[in-house]
């Protein structure tokens, strides 16, 4: 679509009385084409399209069109709004001013209105004007009469006029042909029966379309059906180079951008100061010494510097321009050629492909450029290219995939990585690893999945890759930009409802971006035969510290303690990339337990306690002589200290009376010793109130096995050297 | 090195059994920097003159220079440090005789390059003044002091190595009390992860016998090869290879679900395998003082001369005269659709992928196991069923939270080794981007002249020569390799950067096949043909040469110019047919296409 297209477009709406009906919570056929008119419009306000647009709305109470003012009939059809270019004002109109009438027009009198506005307008001097179509939106309720059926397909023909219907999707009636575009989402309210007018109109309709070639789309179909009408026009500019194979071939070529990722309108900055103030603000940037007064410096005492290492290496400009790359200026030039497969499709570089074709004004060019691209196809070699975009670009590296239609012979360029862009990473061979092989019943489950979930429809009557006639579901040429759909939506919003807030995502858009419903339905149950054969768990993720995500990091590490010193090594390496603390590690178990415990109460509380508990029992039960020792009593009486202040008596007298009773039947009496000699007992009820225990009884749980003073004694010398274990740590 | 995106790094990659694996998967703040200490020995032996001119310790100065100069481009945040044993003069912290600490272990500078040049370019002179040499060092003490330095360093370190330098293979071969010192020495190093790497010097006629004393300090990973003595001048040919790429981490841009369908989700981590390497940018410095400037950007109302903050700029777009308002917020929250994801669409044959669907360069993914459990084998389950059926799957993908969704398709990769069972392609599925209705031009392609088949065999003989085994890694790109040597003149005072090889200079194709160029070029080009020029007037001689087929509209020779001028339709044809007219009848061909179009109207008189 070069810049220069203009296109007039009559919309022809049905506001009769069948177009208003639908069953209650569903959307009648009017509010539908209401909506698909808007974002046709919509689109071409936005993508600043210079066609213009004229409304003709039929089965309107009043008349008001210039053909009923000449003749006699075509009643009951208003010219709503005069061709011009698409604004807020149209936009508004159809969303929101358009009523229903109980009484109906004659489709056929509206087609002959819009087709002689465009007469009029594309025959009028000076217009510029160079194709015309004809939107009907119907679901032809109202009669109609076939005399002037001719005289329409004519005129139709003779203006070249498009001509698109927009209604209830048309039954396939031995039209194999008329295939709708693509199922997509059935958002519409459950088939109704139509009535045998309907089916009248609908025969006429599609003989009309057939005989003009007219392409219909339902309701439905609006994604699609709004990519066939604009995408913002980019004007096609060519980049001219010659294609140098050696010193002495030359062929002239023209390169095109055939993909590139398009961009939106770019927003500009606007300060505004109270009422109806409104000023551009200014960027200005700056640079300063790092002194206390942060002196400005000026431009001219300003000089760039690279990094080398530490230091940083000022270039000045002449050296800047003595000692860079030479740029080769302006080329195209074959560095040789390659076997296709040695360029592999992952490793197109750059944001846009480039279409070479030979250029148009040199037919022995055209003819050598021919023989090329055809010499590399027969040889099923690309190649291998160094390109200069202008004088003063870097080169780059690139390919040229030879590429043959019809209708026209052709280069792909695509850039190639240099070597300094390609990284080699290595990644475990989970291919060949006996730990992750799928067994032949998962395979065949994943084979399912893939049969279920084919996005190619049923293939058009043998036909070769002609790219219209298939239902491939999602082509990359239907889909729009769901950014740039929601911008616009916003922006419309805004501009008609200046103080709210932005709108939903637009539903039809979401629907969009969702799994095709007709996929997701067959594919139901390959997933659940997945999901049977596949072990899949989430791993909680550590990140915020709630007593769920603790819990279930808890859960998972419960069956299997490890070794204390690598125990949950991936969480606290995370942990401490994050600085926050999801539970008891092994490292600095205190602190950990001090940190988590500090907002926490009741049952969360517990939790923390059961972990350090875990840790204490781990630290002990692993010590290596008493290596541990001092580690495990610091936890024990920070978990008393804990326990003290939260007056959770019970948990802790629960543990101690439990660690003593483990202690004495495994080998480690020694640091139940330590524990009667560090004097740590129950909390008793005089500490807490809530505690069972009396102060008496708490004395006596030491007391009880006592050991005996000489072993008490032997004691220092271990800790001191759990001390220096201790600082290692 | 931008320090962006490593919030949520984690541990190690999927298949956490994999050492090699699990070690790169860290981010680099948790592997931690790679340091080398250069162990040089420098009694007096290494300073005999060898037949190439140079002494070994001038060779080791040279490879010392090389590590540095590479470190610096491609990691310039690793160690390294010199220490020389076999020195009259003591300088450590440990106090070890004949021990001297050169260089510190730290990141590279120009300065330290420049003091190692020294040793090689002033000649070694006076090191026997500054340095001294004696040979009562201990090798156990000179290993000592490699491990305090090692752990007297301030940062994490992700591997540590030292590269021992030497030509006896018999250091202490009199006192067998300090070879078993420096063995257990050895042994401690080893235990603490430090690796001895053993680069011996040899002299023409004097083997240097590594069973002797060095198996026992060296400690090879792999029994089997425990006694063999590992070629040394490999290894320091590769340490004096100059490679001036910047070194990647590995790490990941992201982790993600890969939801298969409602309920069904695996998890995998997102990388990226290729990335455009670019020009640092350039920070800016006082001409006076070269102390680094700071930035400040300010905002000011130019009307009022107020600064502004942020928080009062609004954003707005112009649409049917109207200018529409937003907040900042609301222009971000705009492009949100989302949580991150990747969600599966379809599988589509991978034909459907055509090549010019291409929007951005792809990226990769790899199943992780730190988020969901059992991932990889279903992702190799998906990964093998893809590449058996030849299947692409289409997905839609959100890479972060909020931002945009595209349409991508994943492209099954199984795992390549090469001879050495190393790994040339990793297993795992490429992300192609595809681009939407909105990014492929509808473009009109003009009806062009073809050529015959005997032009295309022509073409043929020339290209078939020309076939060469692409591979990017040859080509370096030169713009940045420019860079790089030019900075490397300049922070080491040299008058000439070091030459670049520019890859992407077209080879001499001419010798090779100029001779079916020259044969291609008769057949169909006409005599005396200037690419892009006007068509020349003459056309019937050619086209006996050319054999195309003409187009006679564009074709100014064929063309009734009158009648076109009396039809009006003049305005159809070219500027440069319509210029080659005028030139033929002597009329002006100045001005727009307008003005000659009139120009021809006035000859005919129409």
């Amino acid at each position: 679509m070069a810049g220069k297209d203009k296109e007039a477009i009559v919309i022809c709406l049905d506001v009769g009385p069948m177009m208003n009906q639908a069953p209650p919570g569903f959307c009648s056929d009017l509010e539908t084409a209401c909506d698909v008119i808007s974002m046709i419009l919509q689109r071409k306000l936005f993508s600043e399209s210079k066609d213009e647009v004229c409304l003709v709305l039929f089965g309107t109470p009043d008349t008001a069109n210039k053909l009923a003012t000449n003749h006699d009939g075509y009643f009951n059809i208003t010219e709503a709004k005069p061709m011009g270019l698409v604004d807020l004002d149209l936009i508004q109109f159809v969303k929101t001013e358009i009523q229903p009438s109980n009484i109906s027009a004659d489709f056929f009198d509206a087609v002959t209105v819009a087709m002689d506005i465009i007469h009029t307008v594309t025959t009028a001097a000076g217009s510029k004007f160079t194709s015309s179509r004809v939107i009907l939106c119907s679901n032809l309720g109202g009669e109609f009469s076939q005399d002037k059926e001719d005289n329409i397909v004519q005129a139709i023909k003779d203006g070249k006029t498009e001509i698109n219907f927009i209604g209830p999707p048309l039954d396939d009636d031995g039209h194999t042909d008329e295939d709708q575009p693509g199922p997509s989402t059935p958002r519409k309210p459950p088939k109704k029966p139509k009535t045998p007018q309907q089916n009248l109109g609908e025969k006429k309709i599609k003989e009309i379309l057939k005989e003009v070639e007219g392409d219909a789309f339902s309701f439905g179909d609006v994604i699609p059906l709004l990519s066939f009408f604009e995408t913002k026009p980019v004007r096609q500019t060519p980049w001219k180079c010659n294609l140098e194979i050696g010193n002495n071939l030359k062929v002239p070529v023209c390169g095109y951008i055939r993909v590139k990722e398009a961009s939106a309108k770019s927003w500009k900055s606007v300060y505004e100061k109270g009422a109806n103030k409104e000023y551009t603000p200014k960027g200005v940037t700056s640079f300063h010494l790092n002194d206390e007064e942060e002196t400005e410096v000026e431009e001219d005492d300003i000089v760039e510097g690279y990094r080398y290492g530490s230091d940083i290496i000022p270039i000045s400009k002449v050296d800047k321009d003595n000692m860079a790359y030479k740029l080769p200026g302006k080329m195209l030039q074959v560095l040789g050629f390659t076997k296709t497969e040695n360029v592999k499709r992952q490793q197109y570089m750059g944001r846009s492909v480039f279409v070479f074709v030979a250029d148009p004004n040199d037919d022995h060019g055209a003819v050598a450029f021919s023989a090329i691209v055809n010499a590399m196809y027969e040889a099923n070699v690309v190649a291998i290219v160094r390109r200069g975009a202008t004088a003063r670009s870097q080169p780059k590296l690139g390919c040229l995939v030879p590429h043959i239609k019809a209708k026209y012979e052709s280069l792909l360029f695509f850039e190639l990585p240099f070597a300094e862009d390609l990284r080699t990473y290595t990644f475990a061979s989970i291919t060949q690893n006996p730990k992750f092989q799928p067994s032949d019943e998962q395979l065949k489950a994943v084979d399912h999945l893939i049969d279920s979930m084919d996005l190619m429809g049923e293939k058009g009557e043998g036909e070769e890759d002609d790219d219209e006639e298939d239902n491939e579901l999602l082509k990359p040429k239907e889909m729009l930009n769901p950014v740039f759909q929601r911008l616009y939506q916003c922006l419309l919003h805004r501009a008609l409802n200046q103080n709210e807030s932005l709108p939903e995502i637009d539903p039809q858009l979401r629907d969009s971006l969702e799994r095709p419903q007709a996929v997701a339905a067959s594919s139901c149950e390959a997933v659940d035969e997945i999901k049977n054969l596949f072990k899949l768990e989430v791993v909680k993720k550590a990140d915020k510290g709630t007593a769920e995500d603790v819990f279930g990091v808890v859960n998972q590490n419960g069956d299997a303690p490890a070794a204390p010193a690598d125990d949950n090594a991936d969480v606290s390496m995370a942990d401490m990339a994050q600085g926050t603390i999801t539970e008891v590690g092994s490292v600095n178990p205190v602190s950990d337990f001090q940190a988590l415990v500090k907002n926490a109460d009741g049952p969360t509380f517990q939790k923390f306690c059961k972990q350090l508990q875990k840790r204490i029992e781990q630290l002990v039960l692993e010590s290596f002589g008493s290596q541990f020792f001092k580690k495990a009593m610091d936890c024990l009486q920070s978990l008393r200290t804990e326990s003290l202040q939260k007056k959770e008596s019970e948990t802790f007298n629960v543990f101690l009376t439990d660690l003593k009773q483990k202690l004495k039947t495994t080998h480690k009496t020694a640091f139940w010793n330590k524990i009667c000699s560090d004097g740590v007992t129950l909390i008793s009820n005089t500490e807490c109130t809530s505690s069972t225990v009396s102060s008496e009884d708490s004395k006596k749980f030491l007391e009880e096995d006592a050991p005996p003073q000489d072993e008490e004694m032997a004691e220092p010398e271990g800790e001191s050297a759990d001390n220096l274990l201790d600082m290692m740590d | 090195m931008s320090n962006w995106n490593f919030g949520d790094f984690g541990f190690a990659d999927g298949a956490g059994d994999e050492d090699e694996d699990a070690e790169v998967g860290f981010s680099w703040k948790a592997a931690g920097r790679d340091s080398i200490i250069f162990l040089v020995d420098v009694t007096r032996p290494m300073f005999i003159k060898q037949e190439t001119g140079e002494s070994h310790f001038e060779l080791c100065m040279k490879c010392a220079q090389s590590v540095l100069k590479n470190k610096i481009i491609s990691s310039d945040r690793d160690l390294v440090g010199v220490i020389f044993f076999g020195t009259d003069k003591e300088k450590n912290s440990g106090n070890f005789k004949h021990i001297y600490t050169l260089q510190e272990l730290d990141q590279p500078c120009a300065a330290r390059i420049l003091e190692l040049e020294s040793f090689t370019e002033d000649g070694t002179a006076d090191f026997e003044q500054k340095y001294g040499h004696n040979s009562s060092f201990s090798l156990s003490d000179a290993l000592w002091a490699c491990s305090n330095m090692f752990s007297q360093s301030p940062h994490n370190l992700a591997s540590k190595r030292v590269l021992l330098f030497t030509c006896n293979d018999n250091p202490h071969s009199n006192d067998p009390a300090l070879q078993r010192q420096a063995r257990t020495k050895a042994k401690d190093l080893h235990e603490v992860n430090i690796d001895i790497e053993l680069l011996h010097l040899t002299t023409p006629g004097k083997e240097f016998n590594f069973s002797e004393f060095y198996q026992d300090i060296v400690f090879n990973t792999d029994e089997d090869e425990a006694s063999v003595l590992p070629d040394a001048s490999e290894k320091l040919e590769e340490l004096m290879t100059r490679v001036r790429a910047k070194d990647n981490k590995k790490r990941t841009m992201g982790r993600i679900g890969f939801e298969l369908g409602e309920g069904l989700q695996l998890g995998v981590a997102i990388y990226n395998l290729i990335g455009e390497q670019k020009k640092p940018y350039p920070t800016k410095l006082y001409k006076r003082t070269n102390e680094p400037l700071k930035r400040n950007r300010k905002t000011f109302c130019e009307d009022t001369g107020e600064l502004l903050m942020q928080t009062d700029i609004k954003k707005y777009q112009v649409y049917g005269g109207r200018k529409i308002v937003f907040e900042q917020e609301e222009v971000a929250d705009i492009k949100k659709f989302g949580d991150s994801g990747l969600k599966l669409m379809g599988f589509k044959p991978r034909t459907a992928l055509k090549p010019y669907l291409h929007v951005r360069p792809a990226q990769f993914i790899f199943p992780d196991e730190t988020s969901i459990q059992g991932s990889t084998t279903l992702f190799n389950a998906l990964l093998k069923k893809c590449l058996a059926r030849d299947v692409v799957a289409i997905c839609r993908f959100i890479p972060r939270r909020n931002s945009p969704p595209r349409f991508v398709a994943l492209l099954a990769q199984d795992e390549e080794l090469d001879d050495q069972s190393i790994q040339i392609s990793p297993p795992g599925f490429h992300v192609i981007f595809l681009p939407f209705a909105d990014d492929i031009r509808k473009l009109q392609y003009p009806e062009a002249p073809r050529a015959t088949p005997d032009q295309i065999d022509k073409a043929k003989t020339f290209i078939k020569k020309l076939n060469f085994p692409f591979s990017s890694e040859n080509f370096e790109n030169p713009v940045l390799q420019t860079h790089y040597r030019t900075l490397e003149a300049l922070a080491l005072d040299k008058d000439l950067p070091d030459a670049v090889v520019d890859h992407t200079e077209p080879p001499q194709i001419d010798k090779r096949v100029g001779g079916p160029i020259q044969e291609f070029m008769d057949m169909v080009f006409p005599q005396g043909y200037v690419p892009g020029a006007k068509p020349p007037p003459k056309r019937k001689a050619e086209s006996k040469a050319g054999g195309a087929a003409k187009k006679p509209a564009k074709d100014g020779g064929n063309v009734d110019m009158e009648d076109m001028a009396r039809q009006g339709k003049l305005a159809k044809l070219t500027v440069p047919v319509l210029k080659e007219f005028c030139q033929s009848k002597g009329l002006s061909t100045g001005g727009k296409k307008n003005d000659l179009v009139e120009e021809i109207k006035s000859f005919f008189g129409v």
